[in-house]
């Protein structure tokens, strides 16, 4: 009969839609408030209500590769910068959005100036990839949206960054590679 | 005394030229289309397309060959690994590079993972087209995808710019928590293409305006370098992964599903068939997978890379048809020559035929059945 294909299709749209309310329902005071889990970011890939995320209260917790800003590691002894000014992530840059100047020689080398231009930067990885020294890595930063141009980052605001996300060594979510 | 006028048999109106894009819902991205119009009949059509070029072909040519692997992300960005497959291939075969065996089952894997990804889609956005009381598939299409999408950055860092394949294997091996995930996931996704198909493709409406449409034949097609699953619906059982298999696909019992009719919804059935041929390899990648290295070359070894002089031409069937990479060494770190051979491009080119005597609306819907992504068109 016409017509009997379009109602059948329809059938899909309102089971899920009455699907959609009954999850809703059973995880009634986890409405709003739920534990701290994005359905995306739960094991079980199936409905979970109509309500998703209430974003600007809960965040989406970033899976622990995720690439975000470059951010710079402290020496745990001393606390000072791991950075020795070699340059290496400056050649590895495909888009050339690190400016490196030290001095010094040897172990004594120390950056005068870092420059990390992140609104440029389209977190390719290549620059912690590329670091001798375990002295680079990306964080799980993602609100990246300024009123202004400030996109270039200076040294002591990568170690401020890197402070805030705890992160104790370079690749140690990546495996052995 | 009133004047006679000699009946005319048919209402002669004069053809009418309009521009449809660049900025037009429809076009994906940033294409404009010249029609000639006569009445609502599509007499004569022009793609112009140019308005993405961002020049990676050059580009690339200025930089060392593990820099280019975030380019060829942004060629197709809605399935970057084929894309950086494809390059990888490319390149492994210029420098002569082993793959270890588990990176190619997780190349595959995650592969195929696009593919489902990239027909769902296509399929939803064919239905975009149609009209915008059908939204529906486009939404759950996305809902299902940012689900695939989630295994992708939880191995890779990053959505759709993943750049997680490179000569010699994969950037890192996958976290432990991803074959659990990956093991409920394709159950639903197949609980899903079977939704698709009760949801779709009994619908009247849709046959109404997808049976007959846009039909291209499999000689213009074969001549005209199409390739992928326009090519397929044409009937002409053309798919790399068999007729020149690349990576370990000779190993997987799979089928090539083809359809005759060639017009707009035999394209529609044959992207849900391959996505349910996906799923099965999948299935058999996840039971077989080995353990050991996922990489040959690790990234210090692979920046300071110079193949020797020559060329290699790497192409691998991806989502939308034929990805190639046609790269020239001249002994130094960089690529003298980087040309992609992109899909959309190809599969673009015989719009013009496929359009003329249809109406303007039908036009949309032959656009959106083509599947094109803008960037790879462009480059």
């Amino acid at each position: 009969m016409y017509g009997t294909g379009l109602l059948k299709g329809l059938s899909v749209t309102l089971r899920h839609m009455i699907g959609t309310f009954v999850t809703d329902v059973r995880k009634f005071p986890r409405r709003y408030f739920r534990d701290g889990v994005h359905p995306t970011r739960s094991p079980e890939p199936y409905l979970h209500g109509a309500f998703s995320i209430q974003y600007p209260e809960e965040k989406v917790p970033m899976w622990p590769r995720f690439r975000g800003p470059l951010v710079h590691l402290r020496d745990p002894e001393t606390g000072q910068p791991r950075c020795t000014a070699c340059g290496m992530c400056e050649r590895a840059c495909p888009h050339g959005c690190i400016k490196v100047e030290g001095e010094g020689k040897g172990k004594e080398r120390k950056p005068t100036l870092y420059q990390y231009n992140v609104g440029r930067c389209i977190f390719c990885r290549q620059c912690v990839e590329s670091c001798p020294f375990n002295a680079i890595e990306l964080s799980r930063f993602y609100e990246l949206a300024c009123y202004d141009k400030d996109t270039i980052w200076d040294l002591p605001r990568l170690l401020e960054l890197g402070d805030k996300e705890e992160i104790k060594e370079q690749g140690q979510f990546w495996g052995e590679t | 005394m009133s004047v006679q006028i000699p009946p005319t048999e048919r209402l002669r109106t004069d053809t009418i030229q309009i521009n449809m894009g660049p900025h037009h819902p429809s076009t994906h991205g940033v294409f404009r289309m010249v029609l000639t119009l006569d009445g609502e009949t599509v007499v004569d059509l022009e793609p112009r397309f140019g308005y993405l070029h961002r020049g990676i072909e050059k580009t690339a040519e200025e930089r060392t060959y593990v820099q280019n692997v975030p380019f060829t992300d942004r060629l197709d960005y809605i399935c970057g690994i084929t894309n950086n497959w494809a390059y990888a291939l490319a390149l492994e075969k210029l420098a002569g590079i082993e793959v270890p065996e588990r990176a190619e089952y997780i190349r595959v894997i995650l592969g195929e993972l696009t593919r489902v990804m990239n027909h769902m889609l296509a399929i939803g956005f064919l239905w975009n087209d149609l009209g915008a009381t059908t939204f529906t598939p486009v939404v759950y299409a996305f809902r299902e995808r940012e689900r695939i999408l989630d295994l992708i950055e939880m191995a890779a860092g990053s959505r759709m710019m993943p750049s997680y394949i490179r000569a010699g294997g994969v950037v890192a091996d996958l976290p432990e928590e991803f074959m659990p995930r990956l093991q409920k996931l394709v159950p639903h996704l197949k609980r899903f293409i079977d939704e698709m198909d009760t949801m779709l493709t009994k619908n009247e409406i849709f046959r109404a305006r997808a049976v007959g449409v846009g039909v291209l034949k499999a000689k213009d097609a074969i001549n005209a370098g199409v390739s992928g699953p326009v090519l397929r619906a044409s009937g002409v059982p053309y798919d790399i992964r068999k007729v020149d298999s690349y990576s370990i696909y000779d190993r997987f019992d799979f089928e090539v599903p083809v359809h005759t009719a060639g017009d707009v919804y035999a394209r529609y059935l044959q992207r849900l068939a391959e996505a349910r041929q996906s799923l099965r390899i999948i299935e058999q990648a996840m039971r077989d997978i080995p353990e050991g290295p996922v990489t040959s070359l690790p990234y210090k070894q692979l920046s300071r890379l110079k193949p020797p002089k020559g060329e290699a031409y790497g192409r691998i069937e991806s989502p939308k048809g034929e990805l190639g990479f046609y790269l020239v060494s001249d002994g130094s770190n960089k690529p003298y020559r980087f040309r992609i051979r992109s899909t959309s491009l190809l599969n673009l080119t015989l719009l013009r035929e496929m359009c003329i005597g249809h109406k303007v609306a039908d036009v949309v819907t032959i656009l959106g059945s083509i599947d094109i992504t803008l960037g790879d068109v462009d480059r």
